[in-house]
């Protein structure tokens, strides 16, 4: 089975490197969309069938944080799983970000296997 | 936190350099005798969170971390963080590189120093020329040869004093 990822992120340097580290894992995507902000992400998610979604915190326009509130007010859009990749690693911030509706929170730096296993965790993948 | 500033800003510095930037420190030293410029330099500031605990609530400190890197030392860490040749980065995509690598390191070291109070990163941007350093605040710096050039990392905290 192969999966629609959604890649949220301001630099275009890090949407890169995150679809590179995704084929690395051996995650099976079937079609990867990237957006630049929250903003651009919403934009996506109501055009397509996104199947996860990756996003960072600090975005222009909208950050990730507000990204997950707005999903979590579409009823549509409320159950797409969010997996939050951050360098912002604190309890903190990864409580607000549980909180806001964060199914999942990998620090940077990332590695394909730990991208993969917590993919895998949060569309329930049975290996 | 366990480790002494100079030493955590020193750790995650070489672990995000490997893990994400595919490029090895050869040695973390101060850059005595180098006397090449910086070719690009990156600051980002970033603001303190609040701990609340027992009824008191503590603002802790917010700072900055600037980053300077040699021509060489820039274009190899773009090259291997976007795997492209050696030397085909174009500088605004080494420019980006950078930023990017400045907010991991710093997002590492803030969570350990600041983990329970939190902390919010602003945008990384450019520093160009020479830049104004924050009044009252402690200073660490924190060298490195790598494979190709050399970068600094220095870490302003604002003094709580």
């Amino acid at each position: 089975m192969s999966y629609q990822v959604l890649v949220v992120d301001d630099s275009a340097a890090m949407r890169g490197f995150i679809r590179r580290v995704l084929d690395l894992s051996g995650f099976e995507v079937g079609r990867l969309f990237e957006a630049a902000d929250g903003l651009d992400a919403l934009a996506v998610l109501e055009e397509h069938q996104i199947d996860v979604v990756l996003t960072d915190i600090n975005m222009p326009r909208m950050d990730g944080e507000e990204l997950m509130l707005h999903l979590r007010e579409n009823e549509d859009l409320q159950d797409v799983p969010v997996l939050v990749l951050s360098a912002d690693s604190s309890e903190a911030r990864m409580s607000r970000m549980f909180a806001a509706g964060a199914r999942g929170y990998l620090p940077k730096p990332l590695s394909p296997e730990r991208l993969r296993a917590e993919l895998d965790r949060v569309l329930g993948v049975c290996l | 936190m366990s480790e002494p500033i100079p030493d955590l800003l020193a750790i995650s510095a070489e672990e995000v350099l490997a893990n994400m930037f595919f490029t090895q420190v050869v040695a973390r030293k101060p850059l005595e005798g180098v006397t090449e410029k910086p070719f690009m330099g990156v600051r980002l500031c970033f603001l303190g969170g609040t701990e609340s605990s027992q009824g008191t609530s503590t603002s802790q400190p917010g700072g900055h971390l600037d980053l300077e890197v040699s021509r060489e030392g820039a274009q190899w860490i773009a090259s291997s963080f976007l795997a492209a040749d050696d030397g085909s980065v174009p500088q605004h995509r080494v420019a980006d590189v950078m930023c990017e690598l400045t907010n991991v390191v710093c997002g590492n070291v803030m969570s350990s120093i600041a983990s329970a109070s939190g902390f919010s990163m602003l945008s990384p941007e450019l520093i160009r020329g020479s830049s104004p350093e924050w009044p009252h605040t402690v200073h660490y710096e924190e060298s490195f040869q790598l494979e190709r050039g050399w970068l600094t990392l220095r870490l302003a905290l604002a003094d709580k004093t």
